[in-house]
């Protein structure tokens, strides 16, 4: 006698065995520089290319990582029957990080929403005044879970900026830690619309022949 | 001329009058292209995204640039000692140990 399973009949899929432990390293690039895969031959765009005007910069000693959206949620309800279908419009999909690592300031200027810095021989200065809303980032979080088998997958998101209010608390006996931080991606309007706010990838030779 | 023309009967050597040789003109410039007084400089791009402020140590001129990818002429007795600049050498995360420069050579 077979075991039941309550399987249903006919073709279908089921998901992997596979699970991810631990945080994607982040990184950040200028948005007028252009992605590293513009596009890549599948027509998506991804990665990121340090240039000398446009470097990229790595947010150092991440904890508490997560990436989540905004979606608006209208239900289309009829008095007669009742909520008949729910209308979701994606409104931007965001990071949400504590860092660490503070220095140098040339990065921390840019999370932290600073005028940009002033490094000098043994020195550096940013200013704290209003906040410039016309920066924009490309934001990339690969996270390899394979070591062996180089098996890796990634977060690209077009346009994203810093955004919301950061705490910088001064506990006695912990480190310094960077709190509140959001890396907001809005909808890029020069991708394809399948792709407007970001891209996943994944590399799986085994899971992927 | 032989060697016998140019001795005599008593073994001596003769006078000879000697031929005068023209050399061509040579023109010299009144200026120098080059003064040999003219700095050499070298051609520096900022790699860092932010505004640097530095002082050559030999010069003692001062040197800004504005953002990553400004590229300002600087002497070339700064030029090592800014080159060997570096960020990031205590890098938190996988980051090179000697830390990344600061400037490159623009050609």
């Amino acid at each position: 006698m077979t075991l039941s399973t309550g399987t249903p009949l006919g073709t279908g899929v089921t998901q992997e065995a596979l699970y991810i432990e631990g945080a994607p390293t982040i990184f950040f690039q200028d948005y007028r520089a252009n992605p590293l895969n513009n596009p890549d031959a599948s027509g998506y765009y991804w990665g990121l290319s340090g240039t000398t005007p446009y470097p990229w910069n790595e947010l150092g000693c991440i904890t508490d990582v997560k990436i989540s959206e905004d979606v608006t949620m209208n239900d289309v309800r009829c008095d007669t029957v009742g909520v008949k279908d729910t209308i979701q419009k994606r409104n931007y999909v965001e990071f949400t990080a504590t860092i660490v690592s503070i220095f140098p300031f040339s990065v921390l200027a840019k999370m932290m929403n600073l005028s940009p810095a002033t490094v000098g021989s043994g020195v550096e200065t940013a200013g704290i005044g209003q906040i410039n809303n016309t920066v924009h980032y490309m934001m990339y979080a690969p996270k390899i879970y394979d070591e062996t088998g180089l098996d890796w997958l990634m977060f690209h998101l077009h346009k994203a900026k810093f955004v919301d209010a950061w705490e910088l608390p001064f506990t006695y006996g912990e480190a310094w830690k960077l709190t509140g931080i959001k890396i907001r991606a809005f909808y890029d309007d020069t991708k394809p619309s399948n792709q407007g706010f970001g891209v996943i990838k994944r590399f799986d030779q085994s899971a992927l022949p | 001329m032989g060697q016998s023309d140019r001795i005599d009967r008593t073994g001596k050597l003769k006078y000879v009058e000697p031929k005068t040789v023209r050399l061509p003109e040579v023109k010299v410039d009144s200026e120098s292209v080059l003064p040999y007084n003219k700095e050499i400089t070298v051609s520096l791009t900022s790699l860092l995204d932010a505004r640097l402020e530095y002082t050559g140590l030999v010069t003692g001129k001062q040197y800004v640039w504005a953002k990553a990818g400004s590229t300002i002429e600087v002497s070339e007795y700064d030029s090592e000692i800014l080159l060997a600049k570096r960020i990031g050498g205590n890098s938190c995360c996988g980051g090179s140990k000697d830390g990344t420069p600061i400037f490159q050579i623009t050609t």
